[in-house]
Formats: structure tokens, sequence, C-alpha cells
């Protein structure tokens, strides 16, 4: 599943330790989601949004979607 | 927009690291185990106070699970599932080999024994299996993490 957590990071100048700490996961656990090599649960995404102040559809991206016909 | 707590209660701060309370379960269970290997129980005893032991150093484990992010948790957990499972059939080649090979298989099995006759060799065989699974795990839980950085 594709996602925009380093850019929205980026925009808000927040290191990985920084993201971590506000969602309470480890810099790691930040770091494989934002690689794309892990699939954060339905919890840990609707709080990634709410740290962001976006809807999950708006940072996630799944890939498998059909495409618009 | 999104009605969802700020955080998750599971893996709220904690002045003690997950690490510390599962290394607190090792040292419990450890600890217990080292005053009951000292001491003259009948083996029913000794075996069932073993088991109570295992429980109680799994109470400050739970605690560290309870504490630990989610992707730490699925690491522990593929870990036990692949890891232990893998080793586990790498070992079924061993057993394998040693039950066709037997008395023949050119070496005496009781050197390997834990205790007295056939019951020191199945626990032999019990903590051959525990040993490869914690490896496994081991590896795997590793193997789990650099694949993700």
């Amino acid at each position: 599943m594709k996602n925009r957590l380093r850019v929205l990071r980026a925009e808000r100048a927040w290191s990985q330790a920084d993201l971590a700490e506000r969602l309470h996961v480890s810099r790691q656990t930040v770091n494989a989601i934002e690689t794309g090599k892990y699939d954060p649960s339905l919890p840990l995404a609707f709080r990634i949004a709410r740290v962001f102040g976006q809807p999950i559809e708006s940072i996630f991206e799944d890939e498998a979607k059909e495409p618009a016909r | 927009m999104l009605n969802v707590p700020a955080q998750s209660d599971r893996t709220a701060k904690s002045p003690i690291s997950p690490l510390s309370w599962m290394w607190g379960g090792l040292l419990v269970g450890g600890g217990l185990g080292a005053v009951l290997h000292l001491t003259t129980l009948p083996p029913a005893a000794f075996g069932a106070l073993v088991s109570v032991g295992a429980g109680l150093a799994m109470l400050p484990c739970a605690l560290g699970w309870k504490r630990v992010d989610e992707a730490a948790r699925e690491a522990h957990k593929a870990a036990w599932f692949w890891g232990g499972a893998w080793s586990l059939a790498l070992v079924a080649g061993l057993f394998a080999w040693l039950a066709r090979a037997g008395a023949g298989a050119g070496f005496a099995f009781d050197r390997f024994a834990i205790g007295r006759g056939d019951a020191g060799l199945i626990a032999a065989g019990i903590a051959l299996c525990l040993l490869v699974q914690i490896v496994g795990y081991g590896l795997f839980w590793a193997g789990w993490w650099l694949s993700k950085r």
C-alpha cells in the first residue's frame, strides 16, 4: 500500500522520531510504514490521519484499486 | 472528522520499556528455575512448580506485550509462526535419521539425555525442540526487522 507519510512529515519538518512519538510507536515502525514495507492496522491508520488532520484515503492509497473507467 | 483517541492506551508511554518487562519475565523464570533446580522435590511436584514458575514468568511478559507497538508485535508473531515452524521442519530430518538409524547411528544417545533412562532421553528431545524453535524465532525476528528497514 502506497502512502504519503514521508511527504506529510516533511511538510511539518518532523523527523521519524517526532512522528513516532506523536503516534506512540517506535521509529522503526514509522520507517517501515513510510517505505511501504509494513501496512498499519486500521486503528493506527486512524491515529495517523488524526495526527495529520487528513482523511485516511488522502494518506493511504490502495494499489489494488481498479482504475476508473 | 475522525472520532478516534489521540493515542493508544496499550502503547501509552511508560517509564518501563516493553523489553525491560520481557527481560523481567526471563529473570523471574530463570530465578525460579535456579531455585527449584537446587531443591530435592519429588519429580511430579518439581514439574508442577516449574509449570507454575513458567506461568509467573509470563506475567511480566504479558505487561511488556501490552506496551509494545503493533509492528513489533507482528514481528514476534511472524517469528514464532514461521521461525518456529521452519526450525521444527528442519529438525524433522534429524528426528527421521535418528529414528531410522537407532543404535546404529554411531553414538550413544545416552550422552544427550537430561536425566536417567528413557525419560531423560524424552526430556532431551523436548529440550531440543524448544532450543531450535527459539533459535528459529530469533533468526526470523531479526530477518523480519532487517527486511523492513
